[in-house]
């Protein structure tokens, strides 16, 4: 770049168009190096001064190192409200220390002196930017930052090499990988987490890690309470000591997968058989998920997926088996750890049973947040999981459904225990659970949503209703219909097992419905099967276990 | 006109310092609010009695050391309701101050909401000012001399030596704090100083030192701009400004922390107030030109990105930014910030924070601790000024081992329930401050006599850049510090040379609260901003 096309620039920008030149625009407009673009403004100023033209002002920078007994009276030291050095006398003396000061003045040239005189050292002098007019708000200065962001977006790095730009080997452009940082409190291993590392051989192990987790935090839980209340609530302690020996026992159960399938076996196999189908429905849907989420490289879910709808029990069985602890996990996610579930079950008190639960609320309150954080990230499918797991969090916190979630904790710890009944059998026995024909048919479309939740078995009942009937409870129809939607999707898509029983199952329906209920045929009664069942939901619910057991 | 040599053209790039985050140690525990703990239905007192708990024994570890020697052998009193007349004795507890100015509950209960509350008080002190020590039996009040010489807000947890009087007060002779904290990083034996150490602190700054620059406070968006300050700042920071030897010592700075208050308050311009009886509502989410502007975030992202290409960055929140207002404030989203969010340098950090820097030049590693100034700024309203100044706080957050003791009275926090994260379990090597008025620094050392661990820590409050047009500089390996200051002379707009002074103080430098501390619910502020 020769100093005559520099010239023919700074002519036309300044004399001509009027602007703001500075060192910056100057360099990135003609791909100079800073100082040279210096100097240059340095040349064009002194020349048009010689040549008698007072037609430009120039603006000088000026860095350098403050005399060390100005920094009294510095500015930065007065601004404080107190203004005297009497009152400074007053402060305590922090022992603050004085540092170098380094400033960088930006003048015009008449204050080009002064400003100068002030420096002890001064590093160095030099025209910042010309202009027509002296400068006499700093900001004017920035007027010259469109060219010169404009020109270092489009050239980038090669600029700033041209330019002079001091650019740190370390920055570079990407994504952002945030450090990872302990975390202090307690915590279970977020969902996301653990579905990324999961594969299938590891998913046992990593049962086990979420379990002694969950004690951590409820050890913690143990630890405080006693000390909170310290003498006051015998209550809390007792609970406390409660979630301990839970908290024992759910770890021998959880870890040994034995251990669970002992306290099942009492319950009543019609319940067994339904909920296993349900956790069929669930298992389903966690190999949607993690797949997606993890890896897709699992090719063995893939085909296990298929088997399940061949029909063929043992196969099914097994599947469940493998999926039994994703399953739980899932559902972990989505309402309650499975550890917690399975606590109930083995205490076996109902009142304790609700102590325990309001705890778990906040647990479960808690996790939900974190997994529908987790989710959003994730998948489409995952967020249709999060809303219903929304849809479950509220109610464990209600003392009246406290009931129901001990009843399918233990439905839960139960279902893994179960030995390979036959189909068939158990649609049957479902069938008679319900009372009137139009229950029956809720039955088979409730499986679905109850999956994800595994706990809330009423809503999910209800939830089901309300789409294909409209008629449910208000909460549940907001909620239920995302619900619905989604698990319409995975119904084509994974469990045609799950198709398969349910048609099964409203054959028995049928079969039960002809005998006891007086409602129509099939489709026909929905608009009145459904008042009848909005209502038969809840006291289905509760009647269930009692006559189950 | 001034003959100015011309400046060399360097042949050469120079190379800038490079620095790496490394993993903070498990005692340094993130201020992430993650899901799990994102509730906001636990009761405050949790924070207080897990802090009781946490430094009661290093207080009492203190307390014998001190007093148990003393004729007349005081002994402890573990509950403070059960201290015995006349009977000189030791207790330990939390702080409270009774403060008549200090924004009460109860009163913005009482208070008739027709009439628009008052500002939140400049000070809470006032001479009717009570201390009081509590812990989970009760509390006492504290009165004696002693403690009007010394330090105290509400929240700190400390040893009291004295004797209940015969009007149930307690007399205070002495009064003793958890200490500094152990420092892993300068574990040293007093007396065999390691010679390393000691001559890092001492030596001069080498040219291959790293630095790292602190600003705080940029105020984008205020109506006063400082934007002529900010293109200075950043023009030096890349290393485009002034000569070689500018050119170099910038050079040395490995990254910028930018400890918050980037965007100034925005200001209501009252038409949103107008609309919003009625037509607010169906344009809720509407961009609403008349009542907000993004410039202001706009230009912060210009200067983001200029510095962002040159070094790597870290932005806190800070009490004006639009984020939440509890601490700790979380992390801004990255996107807000336009181009600069593709770097992976970029990196936005939660409100206080801590950072782990090793030097690539030498095998250092230092533990900083920064936060945007609102728990200081908070405390200092508790203090007589003079003769507390803001140095003086910040130094005896580390004794008392509590970065922000005024939460969760009058500072807004969150409502830990597991643990309280504003203990410091470990002394940072660098402590910075930000938001503050006045520049200061100090190297506070503890030579371990008490524990015979010596310990120390580079004090480092910045001062708004957008008021003082400071640059702090750190060295990463001596913990020296430098300024470097950005101003214009002569010139309107900018503060530095005083002539806008005025101007500037009436410009809102915090942000009004729109209810008061306590009164308002954290959770309907903060749940939706965290997110």
């Amino acid at each position: 770049m020769g100093s005559q096309n520099i010239e023919d620039f700074l002519t036309k920008q300044m004399l001509i168009e009027g602007n703001i030149v500075t060192y910056r625009s100057l360099s990135r407009q003609l791909s100079l190096h800073v100082n040279a673009a210096k100097n240059a403004l340095a040349t064009f100023y002194s020349k048009t001064r010689n040549e008698g033209e007072n037609k430009l002002a120039a603006t000088y920078l000026v860095s350098g190192e403050l005399q060390p007994e100005r920094q009294h009276s510095d500015p930065i030291d007065m601004d404080v409200d107190m203004d005297s050095a009497q009152e400074n006398v007053e402060y305590e003396s922090d022992g603050a220390e004085e540092v170098q000061l380094v400033e960088v003045v930006l003048t015009g040239e008449k204050d080009l002196e002064y400003t100068r005189s002030k420096f002890s050292k001064i590093y160095s002098t030099h025209i910042y930017c010309l202009s027509p007019t002296s400068i006499r708000d700093m900001d004017l200065v920035c007027s010259a930052n469109d060219i010169v962001r404009d020109i270092d977006n489009k050239k980038g790095s090669e600029i700033a090499a041209v330019a002079g730009k001091i650019v740190g080997s370390d920055v570079k452009q990407g994504k952002y990988v945030p450090l990872p940082a302990p975390v202090v409190t307690n915590n279970a291993p977020s969902t996301s987490k653990a579905s990324s590392s999961v594969t299938a051989e590891t998913k046992a192990p990593k049962k086990t890690t979420t379990i002694t987790d969950k004690p951590k935090a409820s050890d913690f839980f143990t630890r405080m309470k006693p000390k909170n209340t310290k003498d006051e609530k015998n209550v809390t302690k007792k609970e406390a000591k409660k979630s301990d020996t839970k908290e024992d026992l759910a770890k021998s159960n959880t870890k040994v997968d034995a251990g669970p399938s002992k306290n099942p076996n009492e319950e009543k196999p019609a319940k067994l058989e339904k909920k296993r189908k349900q956790e069929q429905i669930l298992d389903l849907e966690p190999e949607q998920v993690k797949p997606v989420a993890v890896s897709k490289a699992k090719g063995k879910t893939g085909v296990k997926r298929k088997s399940p709808s061949s029909e063929d029990d043992e196969t099914q069985r097994e599947e469940e088996e493998e999926r039994d602890e994703p399953s739980v996990r899932i559902r972990k996610n989505a309402i309650i750890s499975d550890d917690e579930d399975e606590q109930p079950s083995v205490v076996s008190g109902r009142t304790k049973g609700k102590g325990k639960a309001r705890d778990k609320g906040k647990q479960v309150m808690k996790r939900e947040d974190e997994d529908v954080l987790a989710l959003m990230d994730v998948d489409d499918d995952e967020v249709i999981r999060v809303s219903r797991s929304r849809k479950a969090s509220p109610e464990p916190s209600e003392a009246v459904k406290s009931e129901p979630e001990d009843i399918e904790m233990q439905d839960d710890t139960e279902d893994k225990p179960t030995a390979k009944p036959k189909r068939k059998t158990k649609a049957k026995k479902i069938v008679p659970v319900g009372k009137n024909g139009l229950k029956k048919k809720r039955v088979m479309k409730s499986k679905m949503t109850v999956d994800s939740k595994g706990y809330m078995v009423t809503e999910d009942y209800s939830s089901y209703e309300s789409v294909d009937e409209e008629e449910p409870e208000p909460e549940t129809t907001t909620k239920g219909k995302g619900g619905k939607n989604s698990t319409n999707k995975e119904k084509p898509k994974k469990s045609t097992s799950g198709s398969k029983d349910s048609t099964k199952e409203e054959e028995g329906s049928r079969e039960t419905s002809g005998t006891r209920s007086k409602s129509g045929p099939k489709p026909k009664p929905k608009a009145s099967s459904s008042g009848s069942k909005g209502k038969n939901t809840i006291a289905s619910f509760f009647g269930k276990p009692k006559g189950s057991q | 006109m001034v003959n100015i040599a011309s400046l060399p053209i360097p042949d050469t790039q120079l190379e800038r310092a490079k620095t790496t985050i490394t993993p903070l140690s498990s005692q340094n525990s993130s201020f992430i609010i993650d899901s799990r703990n994102k509730s906001y239905k636990f009761q405050y007192s949790n924070i207080y009695f897990l802090r009781l708990s946490a430094l009661r024994g290093f207080v009492q570890e203190n307390a014998v050391r001190q007093w148990s020697n003393l004729p007349g052998k005081p002994s402890f009193v573990p509950r403070v309701l059960e201290v015995e007349p006349s009977k000189l004795c030791y207790i330990i507890g939390t702080v409270y101050m009774d403060m008549p100015l200090k924004p009460n509950v109860m009163e913005d209960i009482a208070r008739d909401h027709s009439i628009p509350a008052p500002p939140p008080p400049p000070y809470y002190y006032s001479g009717e000012d009570q201390i009081m020590i509590e812990d989970e039996s009760g509390r006492i009040q504290l009165v004696g001399e002693r403690l009007k010489s010394e330090r105290l807000v509400t929240g700190v947890i400390i040893g009291a030596l004295g004797m209940e009087t015969s009007d149930g007060k307690f007399e205070v002779v002495d009064i003793c704090y958890a200490g500094l904290a152990p420092q892993p990083s300068a574990t040293i034996e007093a007396g065999s100083q390691s010679p390393v150490e000691k001559d890092t602190l001492n030596s001069e700054d080498l040219p291959t030192d790293e630095w790292i620059g602190i600003i705080s406070g940029l105020n984008v968006g205020a109506p006063a701009s400082s934007d002529g300050q900010i293109q200075l700042l950043i023009e030096y920071l890349t290393g485009e400004e002034g000569s070689t030897d500018d050119n170099f010592s910038a050079s040395r700075i490995s990254r910028l922390i930018i400890a918050g208050n980037s965007m100034a308050p925005m200001l209501v311009t009252g038409k949103g107030e107008l609309d919003a009886e009625g037509d607010k509502k169906t344009r809720k989410f509407a961009y609403d030109g008349t009542t907000f502007s993004s410039h202001p975030i706009v230009t912060l992202s210009s200067h983001l990105l200029d510095i962002g290409r040159v070094m790597p960055l870290h932005v806190l929140p800070g009490g004006a930014d639009p984020s939440g207002v509890i601490l700790p404030q979380q992390p801004f989203p990255r996107a807000m910030f336009g181009a600069v969010s593709s770097f992976s340098s970029f990196a936005c950090e939660t409100n206080p924070t801590y950072l782990n820097i090793s030097s690539d030049s030498s095998s250092d590693t230092r533990t900083l601790l920064l936060h945007s100034g609102q728990p200081v700024n908070d405390m200092f309203k508790y203090l007589p000024s003079p003769p507390h100044t803001h140095l003086g706080i910040v130094e005896s957050t580390l004794k008392w081992r509590h970065i922000a003791p005024t939460a969760p009275d009058t500072l807004w926090c969150h409502p830990y329930f597991t643990a309280d994260p504003f203990i410091l379990k470990e002394t940072p090597d660098i402590y910075i401050v930000g938001g503050q008025k006045k520049f200061a620094t100090k190297l506070v050392e503890d030579t371990g006599k008490d524990d015979g661990l010596r310990k120390r820590c580079r004090l480092v409050l910045v001062p708004e850049f957008s008021e003082s047009g400071i640059l702090a500089l750190v060295n990463l390996r001596t913990l020296r510090v430098k300024a470097v200051r950005f101003r214009g002379e002569g010139m309107t707009n900018n503060v530095a040379n005083g002539t806008d002074l005025n101007a500037m103080e009436s410009s809102p430098s915090e942000p009004v609260p729109l209810a008061e501390p306590e009164s308002s619910m954290p959770q309907s502020s903060n749940s939706s901003k965290i997110l």
